[in-house]
């Protein structure tokens, strides 16, 4: 019954009775809407700790089924005020550790300590993600093959942006810019990424080549990576073709914190003389240099934030390599109600870089290829450029019940490049570049009817408007448009012991002027648990991405004679998936667990940049039909109460062009991941992480025909080595990346880095 | 207890045995070519000369874009032009056999616009490099009989 409201009809004259009660009855429930709720309130405070009685940092609280949470300060302190009474559950949860869970009732005005010592798990029963379904779940429960990277992975490297800490996940390369999960992309100098990137669920594409922009985001405040294996779009749309990384940014802690992190490193000269002397800069050190400053807090039960200010420079280790970049980013959150939530997250990114594109040949890997008979003073292996991106994402959540929400976000991400002036050095107009936005909004419902069913429903909507000078679109104008509506669906059902999920995306794409293209996406997953700690699973979905922008319009000469292609098709796959994930306790000695996965992915009209003798030019078409097949195999172990941590990851793929035959260029068939962490033991801890990869069967055929020695290959052996102290809040941590200083190819005709150390010092207080 | 039997773990991947990865190739053996060109005919218009170079191919091109495989041919600085003549040396020239050589012409901005004006033609088009050995091409421009591109016996 609405209470306490005043209604400003109560003396209003009226000479007709029922009208007046009519108009009486439609105030009181008009205000009853609007007007704030006014009860006693109480609040909750406390500590959470591990079984050592050490306080842990970042741990979240939430009050269920209100949206009220905090995650607990540096001390392991939290406080929730401005409760009403009631019933809740009172959840606490991190990564690492099992979910700890207390019913509580609220009666008014009270004040309530609830402590909560929490045991810690390098894999938990309890470990939640939110990718594989748009909404919080424990990872044993997820249908499909997901990693996670949790604070604690991002913090002990020294990760200058998330590819960096992408490199230690099972099944994924980073091949330059470009992330490759299971063999999904090959390598296309980031025109259009087959990995969808998202910031707290909401996607990250460049309007211009639907790049992954993976320096956009706010490495401090990151809480952890989930990296979904396999074909999003049933959920996420164009784009997740290959897989989905979801970037999920902290809470505000309840007790303001700041964090100070300051990098220093270089990489060591080349080993091979030959290199070193055909480069002026060959003999030196090169430098990094990096400091990030943030700041968040849960201010009152109304309002927190978190501000996040990141400078960073590197020299790069080969000519043409320099990158320097400024980023700001800032999350603002209000609880508007107990059941409304209004979070706004924006950022700056300010980067200046040279992109090393190839090297000029084996014998002069560090320096950018250029052509003779050209007469450029700019080596065509190269492109410099000015590039700055602005992102704009606000949200708005609201529990309806216990088992209904909804949430409604908007979003606008923008980029400028301007290529750099050969002769002053300065950036040149957007006339001369590129500039474009990406913005839309989406709703999505979620509804829980009972313990055993819930169901996602959502409907969103972008549009892409891209201007540059590198495009002719087919008005003619250098401006391309890629407008986008999409309506989304999943179903989860338990039916007796088995997980029932089945998806459904419905996408239409209009493509500048000319046609529109709609892809039904389907998707249907199903979870066995044969005990506890055993679950099989078995997922079949499919997925597409639509051209870029770039793909379908640039035509330009500056580089290569590249022309453009309105006829471009979106590519499409098919994936199957079945796996099996176990937990097994080891007595007194610790944990070990188990994920196997089987996979079969086959691919329609994937798009690549090929030399067309029609236009004695370069052009992205529809090119083959292909498959890739393979299994992953992943241990964790954590052992005498997580002081050593161990994971490894095998994947074997078995890559097939259906239509020319032989594999698929620039996949490896062997991956293999191994991370090691021992401690602390007197304050001191250490670790490794091991790379190894098969060499791919071959490169690109026509990258090959115009690129110096791209064929050659080497297999990928590579090991970082870190070793750090922690005292209180100041952690010092020391990494020598490629400590073996082991010489190999990322991609075709570009060296990776040689052996290189990183400083990291980070204080939080 | 535990610090002891962590430590080898640590310690093992150091015990891991690779070779350095990725090395320079080694530098070849290489000769020299030397050329001679001559020209008959009327030389083409002054805005389609845009560069003018010998070349040599390890290789018989199949389109223009062949032209960028820079890993596989051997091309001299720009030629003199317009003459009725030239000689010239090419050094350090990685000993081998190149299938198809002659002078070329790029006629407009695009990096692919090239096509042969002239070729060598005796040993079908063929000659060899030699260790430590100068190789002698000789070259006849006919501007009124241009070489067909692709060669015919590729298209």
């Amino acid at each position: 019954m609405l209470t306490s409201a005043r209604c400003p009809f109560s003396h209003h004259p009226s000479s007709n009775k029922p009208v007046r009660t009519f108009l009486l009855f439609l105030g009181v429930v008009t205000l009853s809407l609007w007007a704030p709720h006014t009860y006693a309130q109480s609040t909750i405070q406390g500590q959470v700790v591990d079984v050592l009685g050490l306080p842990l940092p970042n741990v979240n609280l939430r009050l269920i089924p209100s949206e009220q949470g905090t995650a607990t300060a540096s001390n392991g302190q939290y406080q929730i005020e401005h409760i009403a009474p009631g019933s809740y559950v009172l959840r606490a949860s991190a990564i690492g550790f099992e979910t700890n869970e207390r019913v509580i009732d609220i009666a008014p005005d009270t004040l309530l300590t609830i402590n909560f010592v929490l045991i810690e798990r390098v894999f938990t029963t309890d470990e939640v993600v939110v990718t594989g379904a748009r909404r919080e779940q424990a990872l044993l429960d997820v249908p499909h093959s997901i990693a996670v990277l949790s604070t604690e992975d991002l913090t002990i490297r020294p990760i200058i942006a998330i590819d960096d800490a992408l490199r230690s996940v099972s099944g994924v390369q980073v091949q330059g810019e470009q992330i490759n999960v299971r063999g999904s992309s090959g390598f296309s100098f980031n025109v259009g990424s087959r990995v969808l990137l998202l910031l707290d669920g909401v996607p990250l594409l460049t309007p211009d080549v639907d790049g992954v922009p993976f320096e956009v985001l706010p490495l401090a405040q990151i809480e952890r990576v989930e990296v979904f294996k396999g074909p999003g779009s049933a959920l996420y749309g164009g784009g997740a073709l290959g897989g989905v990384i979801n970037a999920i940014t902290k809470t505000f802690p309840a007790s303001p914190e700041t964090d100070v992190r300051l990098l220093s490193g270089f990489y060591e000269p080349s080993q091979f003389r030959l290199w070193r002397n055909q480069w002026d800069k060959g003999e030196e050190r090169r430098r990094i240099l990096g400091m990030s400053v943030s700041r968040a807090h849960q201010v009152n039960d109304r309002f927190g934030y978190w501000l996040s200010i990141n400078v960073h420079e590197d020299q790069g280790f080969t000519n043409f390599s320099y990158r320097k970049r400024f980023s700001g980013y800032a999350k603002l959150g209000w609880q508007l109600t107990p059941n409304q939530r209004f979070d706004v997250l924006t950022g700056v990114l300010l980067r200046e870089k040279d992109d090393f594109l190839f090297w000029n040949s084996a014998r002069d890997a560090l320096n950018p290829g250029s052509f003779s008979f050209t007469n450029s003073d700019t080596p065509q292996g190269t492109n410099d450029n000015r590039s700055d991106q602005v992102s704009f994402l606000p949200s708005y959540t609201r529990v309806l019940s216990s088992s209904l929400f909804y949430k409604v976000s908007g979003r606008l991400f923008g980029i400028f490049i301007r290529p750099i002036d050969n002769e002053t050095g300065e950036p040149r107009g957007l006339n001369d570049g590129t500039f474009g936005f990406r913005y839309g909004g989406e709703v999505q419902v979620n509804y829980a009817p009972s313990a055993s069913q819930y169901l996602t429903l959502g409907l969103t909507g972008d549009a892409n408007t891209t201007r540059s000078s590198f495009f002719i679109t087919n008005d003619g104008d250098r401006v391309g448009n890629q407008p986008e509506v999409a309506a989304f669906s999943q179903y989860e059902q338990t039916l007796g012991n088995l997980d029932v999920v089945a998806g459904l995306r419905y996408d239409i794409y209009r493509i500048d002027t000319e046609e529109t293209v709609t892809k039904l996406s389907p998707k249907l997953s199903l979870r066995y648990p044969l005990s506890p700690t055993v679950s099989l699973r078995a997922a079949y979905g499919e997925g597409f991405r639509v051209p870029s922008l770039a793909e379908r319009f640039v035509d330009n000469s500056d580089f290569f004679p590249l022309v453009q292609n309105i006829g471009l098709q979106p590519e499409t796959s098919r994936s199957f998936e079945a796996g099996i994930r176990t937990t097994y306790p080891l007595s007194d000695l610790g944990m070990i667990s188990w994920d196997v996965a089987a996979f079969w992915n086959d691919y329609w009209d994937l798009i690549e940049p090929k030399f067309v003798a029609e236009f004695s030019a370069f052009q992205f078409v529809n090119l083959f039909r292909a498959r890739i097949r393979g299994f992953e195999a992943t241990t964790t172990l954590s052992l005498f109460d997580a002081f050593v941590r161990m994971q490894a990851g095998y994947t074997f793929m078995d890559t097939e062009d259906l239509d020319a035959g032989g594999a698929l260029p620039s996949r490896p068939p062997h991956l293999f991941k191994g991370t090691l962490d021992i401690g602390p033991w007197k304050h001191v801890y250490a670790g490794f992480d091991l790379r190894l990869a098969s060499e791919p069967d071959r490169v690109d055929t026509d990258f090959a025909r115009f690129v110096p020695d791209a064929t050659l290959l080497v297999p990928t052996e590579v090991l970082d080595v870190r070793v750090g102290t922690q005292f209180r809040t100041v952690r010092l941590t020391l990494t020598l990346k490629n400590a073996l200083n082991y010489s190999y190819l990322e991609r075709p005709a570009f060296l990776a880095p040689p052996r290189h150390l990183l400083a990291q010092l980070q204080w939080t207080f | 207890m535990p610090i002891r039997l962590a430590l080898p773990l640590l310690l093992a991947p150091l015990l891991w045995s690779c070779d350095g990865g990725l090395e320079p190739p080694p530098l070849p053996e290489t000769g020299a070519i030397a050329v001679d060109i001559t020209y008959t005919g009327r030389w083409p218009s002054a805005d389609s000369l845009v560069d003018w170079r010998f070349v040599a191919m390890r290789f018989i091109p199949r389109d223009t874009s062949d032209f960028l495989q820079l890993n596989r041919m051997v091309v001299s600085s720009g030629l003199n032009r317009p003459t009725n003549a030239q000689s010239l040396v090419l050094t350090n020239v990685e000993v081998g056999l190149f299938f198809y050589n002659g002078v070329a012409q790029r006629f407009d901005d695009n990096l692919l616009s090239w096509r042969p004006v002239g070729l060598y033609e005796p040993n079908n088009g063929i000659f060899e490099v030699m260790p430590g050995e100068t190789t002698f091409v000789s070259v006849d421009v006919d501007f009124s009989t241009l070489p067909v591109f692709p060669p015919p016996f590729v298209q």
